[in-house]
């Protein structure tokens, strides 16, 4: 006896599962573009933020005590490195979703790193002014020589007192004359590293070794 | 793995879901009403044995027999048989595949009916049934199986899965692709076991040991959607386990056994039914350990669960398949002529939650029984 195989049913939904794995690809790709969108008026919300912090270069050239204004900048750069936090956070998820060469996520990571940079000078002139004392990591990654295994990004999060500690993230991938300003002071050779309140640390630092890296700046 | 996993299970519901609208439902008529003996294997079944008896004795069809094969009970289940006044063998303890087989051997049916000790029959099912043999090639019919009791979440979990099975049992059989010969209620034609052999009792899971086998040389198998048949479920976590392991297992053994099967030789069976159906469990159970794994190496660590801003094409497909999968449940409750409820729907949602844990459950315990070289239990 000859089992029948109905071809013109297999192809039919054959079309019918393709058709409804293209309009998943479409309406990823829509979300996806908004997702990108979503984190570009973030950038432009944060970046406002930033423009308001600036205005303490301002007081003080003008000669007014800036120092008045310290509990204000406190506060404001507490949620201001609470939003480079999140705004990294979603870069990150964003690049794991679209791929680390995404024309429209480069160019967002090429102005918030000038951000973070002029946002890091900020900080550093306001723990003068202020006689304040944050603790700074400076983050430099290359995308080119990613390693999961070696995440340094996640051990800093992992590590790190969000509260107390400040996270700049630095794509040395992006010819950014802002970023290579850092790399040349640093002496950012390798990828990657960091620099914990000026001091840097080639190479990747493991969870031991970034937990006594921070234990040795509270003695 | 997870596009091909939500690709294969869109495809295999789409494709259900189509043949059961393009197909016609037939059920054959019979003028002719051979002889029938209704074999009924049992042990310790004292609580139901009288109640099924009773059933079988209340079928309404003009020549059959009723037997009951006592599996060495060590309750007063042969007694309690006895005192209905059927034919009761008596054996020494030897499984249900035996008891099988020693009832057919004093069987004076053209057809043999297999009735579960904790199932009761519908008076009308052997009338449906018959008419199925017409068709030289038919070996065996099975019915729709529902579930005896109403009380209780378990019970009402596996009603609602009983409901949508006998859906797809009835497309099976429009696609000449029924795999199982369910022990509940099930007949076959006799002289299938001269030419195939009896029952085997070195399987987990008989009844789709049986059927494989029927379908290995091509004979065919069909299911009536009116012939009814009761049958008690596990009312306990630990009993659900217990039978689901001896099922997935069971089928996953008997397959390997039959893997000449997974052949266009045998149509829609051999070349979509069984390949699909059994690599979609084997990409569940893969894809449930690495979850796991993933799950677990997250918590150690203390990272964060992957996250997702925006869907991916393979959610989407799981989307699309757990919508096609709604609508077929759907269709089984009205084909089941139950009034749909959202309770239904919950119920089946919670059994779908349960069944990954009762695939990995069966296997692993599986793997122990095999490194520790236990034979495998019911």
């Amino acid at each position: 006896m000859v089992r029948e195989i109905n071809i013109k049913r297999h192809v039919a939904v054959l079309a019918i599962v393709t058709l409804v794995f293209i309009i998943g690809v479409f309406i990823g790709m829509r979300q996806g573009l908004d997702a990108v969108s979503a984190l570009g008026q973030d950038y432009e919300s944060i970046s406002m933020s930033s423009a308001m912090m600036d205005t303490l270069y301002l007081v003080e050239d003008s000669g007014m005590n800036a120092s008045e204004s310290c509990e204000v900048y406190s506060s404001l750069f507490e949620r201001f490195s609470s939003d480079i936090s999140d705004f990294n956070h979603r870069m990150w998820v964003l690049e794991e979703q679209l791929g680390k060469r995404d024309p429209a996520l480069l160019s967002l990571k090429d102005k918030f790193n000038t951000l973070e940079v002029r946002n890091y000078l900020l900080l550093k002139k306001v723990d003068r002014v202020c006689k304040e004392n944050h603790t700074v990591i400076l983050y430099f990654y290359s995308n080119k020589n990613y390693d999961p295994e070696r995440d340094q990004g996640e051990v800093i999060q992992q590590v790190i007192r969000k509260n107390e500690t400040i996270v700049y993230h630095f794509d040395t991938d992006i010819p950014n004359p802002s970023v290579e300003m850092l790399i040349k002071k640093y002496q950012v050779f390798v990828t990657p590293s960091i620099v914990v309140n000026d001091k840097m640390y080639s190479g990747f630092q493991d969870k031991e070794a970034l937990e006594k890296i921070l234990e040795g700046l509270e003695e | 793995m997870e596009y091909v996993l939500s690709f294969l299970s869109l495809y295999f519901l789409t494709y259900l879901l189509l043949t059961y609208l393009e197909e016609e439902w037939e059920e054959p008529s019979s003028v002719d009403m051979p002889f029938v003996t209704v074999l009924i294997p049992a042990y310790n079944e004292s609580e139901n044995i009288k109640g099924t008896i009773e059933s079988a004795l209340g079928i309404d069809y003009p020549a059959y027999e009723v037997i009951v094969i006592d599996d060495g009970s060590t309750d007063d289940t042969a007694e309690k048989a006895e005192k209905t006044g059927v034919l009761v063998l008596r054996q020494k303890n030897a499984g249900k595949a035996d008891a099988l087989n020693n009832g057919m051997s004093h069987a004076k049916g053209e057809i043999i009916a297999t009735l579960d000790a904790d199932s009761y029959v519908d008076p009308k099912a052997l009338r449906y049934m018959v008419g199925f043999f017409k068709n030289p090639r038919v070996m065996a019919v099975t019915a729709t199986m529902k579930v005896m009791e109403e009380r209780g979440m378990l019970v009402r979990m596996q009603k609602a899965e009983y409901m949508i099975n006998n859906l797809f049992v009835k497309i099976f059989s429009l696609l000449d692709s029924v795999i199982v010969t369910p022990g509940p209620f099930s007949l076959y034609r006799a002289s299938v076991f001269k030419k195939l052999g009896g029952f085997e009792g070195r399987t987990l899971a008989e009844d789709n040991e049986m059927a494989l086998r029927i379908q290995s040389r091509n004979y065919l198998i069909k299911s009536s959607k009116k012939a009814v048949v009761y049958t008690k479920v596990p009312k306990t976590l630990g009993a659900l386990f217990r039978q689901r392991k001896r099922w997935y297992v069971g089928y996953i053994e008997n397959l390997r056994r039959y893997r000449g099967l997974l052949s266009p030789r045998y149509g829609e069976l051999g070349s979509f039914i069984l390949p699909v159906a059994t690599m979609l469990l084997i990409l569940t159970l893969t894809k449930i350990m690495i979850d796991t794994m993933d799950t677990a190496n997250n918590l150690f660590q203390g990272t964060a669960m992957e996250e997702s801003y925006f869907m991916q094409p393979f959610q989407f497909l799981t989307i699309a398949s757990l919508t096609v999968g709604l609508i077929l449940f759907f269709i089984s409750i009205l084909e089941s002529r139950e009034n749909p409820s959202i309770s239904m729907f919950l119920h089946l949602f919670l059994l779908m939650m349960l069944a990954p844990i009762m695939y990995t459950y069966a296997f692993l315990m599986r793997a122990y029984e095999i490194i520790t070289r236990r034979s495998a239990r019911w």
